[in-house]
């Protein structure tokens, strides 16, 4: 869900324009435009485009490389 | 304060009160001239077609809910099985059953819904009846409806004449009626709210039944939803259905809400929207048709029917696998309608 | 301000669904792989879209313990039951919990009854009930992963703070690697990767999978919960078996930091310290459970109140605990769809949404 405003440990939130009250005492710094992954009524972190748009890369970067799969498990650390 | 503001036990008899309840709180809503005088029956004039006739009990629970009530409900709940039927709805009668200690201004609202209802939609209510039954009998108001309609001549809608190869067309977003209600019951803190999208949709039927004989077969998808419906169809064997979940028409904020939930839109019951299963060469002048009526602005074309495998409701979903959708097991939300 | 748009739609992509799906296909050959899926929400996302359908014979997706429902053990289904007939009781519960069947009845049973049993979505509206009601005591069982228990130790903290005395809650918290851990070592089960749990993760972090990846030579992978996340988390651990590799590799890494989230694991640890914990079909697992530290013991109702619940015989047919092990799919179990669905559960897999029985009842999986 999309942060809208945020008041202390509390924030409204937007799914499609669908709007919630959510807690936000787990993030830090939490700002209107963060993304957020709630459970049970909490923001228990934020969610980050960038990486999401490199996760698909990644996705694309291994389908291109087809049968020759990069040596060693991926790099998790940025 | 007013006096008498609940329904008690004696209102529901031949007695003083109950006349006084039937006068003074049903009739002035329901005025026509077949009841005037109370009669045990309403006598009707000859119809000109076919006589439809049906019947549907309202249970929902709350009375009120975003986008309708009780009443409304139990008006469009009825005039659509007969409009699916291919029939236009004449007459409606309403029997009551009120839990003993119902604010008299809750049964008001109500029959005042009822009332708009009917006469938007043009449908007289002709007969009725009231019963009041002891505390915790029942909860709050019960109400049935029964329908008379007449099906033109011509209009033949079975799903026996369904054949490989047919569209199978939504007049809109499946299931909304269902998420509202959950959502009101369950005091979701989201907002806006969620509407019930509880509408008459028998102009939308009228316009399709007219477009032509390649219209097989309707169905307003109440409980169960649209994997009911379909379920039902090639419970037979003799076909199979498969549908794309990408066709789905769904709003922004109630795919939102399916989600934030965990609900199968297609599980849901809707009381505003119609399924239909067309020939080929008639569902684009269909479409058309229903895109032209408010309640079917979001008309579309969601699967066809299949030679194979028969006997199952094929669902490609969004992210191009394939599974079985199968009828809903249990009601997702109980007392829906 | 401009911050950057998040499109899930790219994660729902059925193209690059049915690419990483070829190369799965590519990669296994004719291998057979087990994959376990270590989350309820993976196997609903995984019968829901189908993604059985477009992998090949060989990838088998098991389900495991991930569904917090399921593992809740048969003693702890009837302290709820029991706490709910109390009087002057608000039993508060997440949803899920409603049908699970006890053996006499379950909670819907008790509310039909007259209990007073109102379902929440958060921990925090549990605490507002127990203010709003202060001649009542209310009663949360906090059954939930890493995922809740931070929610739940933040209505325990607040709860001391503004000196609550009617706020209780049943510990029932469950945490995930342990039992992982078990799992991985269980020759039934027998498993060539792990999909692990997108949502635990994001409170606990990589480091507990590197370990167990260390340990058990198990390849894992977080992953997030739509197609395209899971077939990438399935593509990597396939080709991880295949040449023989373990580790832990973070396919989530818009939601999960390397590190966890601190400072949700801070007030979880605030509140709740590791304990022995019996698991539904999996026994008792050493560290496997949330427990209160002593200076919140007075928010324990069992403490505070304790009640004697007669031992719960397990129904003999119905094997959930086989299923939570992925020693048997759902489909193995005579009960399933014939005596138990989801409207008539007899085992709590059948009964919460993430269990994987009645993921695959509503999603039409036969097997």
């Amino acid at each position: 869900m999309k942060i809208i405003r945020v008041e202390g440990d509390t924030a409204r939130a937007s799914l499609s324009g669908l709007e919630q009250e959510i807690d936000v005492r787990f993030l830090d710094d939490p700002r209107p435009g963060d993304y957020a992954i709630v459970h049970a009524g909490f923001a228990i972190d934020k969610l980050d485009p960038e990486e999401a748009k490199k996760t698909l890369d990644l996705f694309r970067q291994l389908s291109a490389e087809g049968l020759t799969p990069p040596s060693g498990p991926l790099p998790p650390e940025k | 304060m007013k006096p008498e503001t609940t329904i008690t036990l004696e209102a529901g008899g031949g007695t003083r009160s109950g006349r006084d309840l039937v006068e003074k709180t049903v009739l002035p809503r329901f005025t026509n001239r077949f009841l005037r005088s109370l009669p045990d029956a309403a006598v009707l004039p000859p119809l000109p077609g076919r006589p439809a006739f049906t019947t549907d009990s309202f249970v929902v629970s709350p009375l009120f809910f975003p986008g309708g009530d009780i009443g409304k409900l139990a008006v469009c709940g009825t005039v659509n099985d007969l409009a699916v039927a291919g029939a236009r709805p004449l007459y409606l009668s309403c029997s009551l059953i009120i839990e003993e200690g119902l604010p008299v201004a809750v049964l008001e609202k109500v029959l005042a819904s009822m009332a708009r209802t009917a006469g938007r939609a043009g449908v007289l209510v002709v007969t009725g009846d009231s019963k009041v039954v002891e505390r915790g009998a029942a909860d709050g108001l019960y109400i049935n409806t029964a329908g008379i309609g007449e099906v033109p001549e011509g209009v033949e809608l079975s799903p026996d004449r369904i054949r490989e190869g047919d569209a199978v067309i939504v007049s809109g977003p499946p299931g909304e009626h269902g998420l509202a209600i959950l959502a009101a019951r369950e005091g979701l803190a989201i907002s806006p709210q969620l509407k019930s999208d509880c509408r008459p949709l028998h102009r939308l039927a009228g316009a399709m039944t007219a477009a032509g004989d390649g219209l097989r077969f309707m169905r307003d998808p109440t409980r169960g939803g649209l994997a009911a419906v379909l379920n039902e169809l090639v419970e037979g064997g003799g076909i199979g259905i498969e549908i794309e979940e990408k066709l789905i028409p769904l709003k922004g904020k109630h795919r939102a809400a399916l989600e934030i939930l965990g609900l199968d839109p297609l599980a849901l019951a809707g009381e505003g929207v119609l399924c239909a299963v067309a020939a080929p060469d008639l569902a684009g002048e269909l479409i058309e048709t229903m895109r032209k009526h408010p309640s079917g602005k979001r008309a579309r074309v969601i699967g066809r029917v299949t030679g194979s495998p028969r006997g199952e409701v094929i669902l490609e979903t969004a992210a191009g696998g394939r599974r079985i959708l199968d009828r809903p097991p249990a009601d997702p939300v109980p007392r829906i309608c | 301000m401009n911050s950057p748009r998040l499109n899930t739609a790219n994660f729902r992509d059925p193209d690059r669904a049915a690419r990483l799906a070829e190369e799965i296909r590519r990669l296994a050959g004719d291998r057979p792989l087990r994959l376990m899926e270590g989350c309820g929400t993976h196997t609903v996302a995984i019968a829901r879209a189908g993604l059985k359908s477009l992998l090949p014979e060989g990838i088998r997706l098991v389900s495991g313990p991930g569904c917090p429902v399921c593992v809740t053990p048969q003693e702890t289904i009837e302290r709820m039951i029991a706490r709910a007939k109390q009087p002057k009781t608000i039993l508060a519960t997440f949803g899920d919990m409603l049908k699970v069947p006890g053996t006499s009845s379950s909670l819907r049973e008790e509310k039909s009854r007259g209990a007073d049993v109102r379902i929440v979505y958060s921990p925090l509206e549990a605490l507002r009930l127990a203010r709003e009601n202060p001649g009542k005591r209310v009663v949360l069982p906090a059954v939930g992963f890493e995922t809740t228990q931070p929610p739940v130790a933040a209505a325990v903290i607040e709860a001391e703070r503004s000196g609550l005395d009617n706020f209780y809650i049943i510990p029932a918290g469950r945490l995930i690697p342990p039992a992982l851990e078990l799992l991985c070592g269980d020759p039934e089960t027998r498993i060539d990767g792990l999909i692990c749990p997108g949502h635990v993760s994001v409170i606990i972090g990589l480091e507990p999978y590197r370990d167990l990846a260390r340990r058990r030579r198990v390849p894992c992978a977080v992953a997030g919960f739509e197609p395209v996340d899971i077939l990438g988390a399935v593509r990597e651990l396939v080709r991880m078996a295949v040449s023989g590799e373990s580790g832990a590799v973070n396919l989530y890494p818009r939601a999960v930091r390397e590190g966890g989230n601190p400072k949700a694991r801070r007030t979880a640890a605030e509140v709740f310290r590791p304990v022995d914990a019996a698991w539904r079909g999996l026994g008792v697992i050493p560290a496997g459970g949330a427990g209160l530290r002593a200076r919140y013991h007075r928010f324990d109702i069992d403490r505070a109140d304790p009640v004697e619940i007669p031992p719960a015989p397990a129904d003999p047919a119905c094997i959930c605990g086989r299923v939570l092990r992925g020693a048997a799919d759902p489909a193995d179990c005579p009960l399933f769809g014939s005596g138990c669905d989801p409207s008539r559960p007899r085992g709590p897999c059948m009964v919460s949404a993430e269990g994987a029985c009645a993921a695959w009842h509503r999603y039409g999986v036969k097997g």
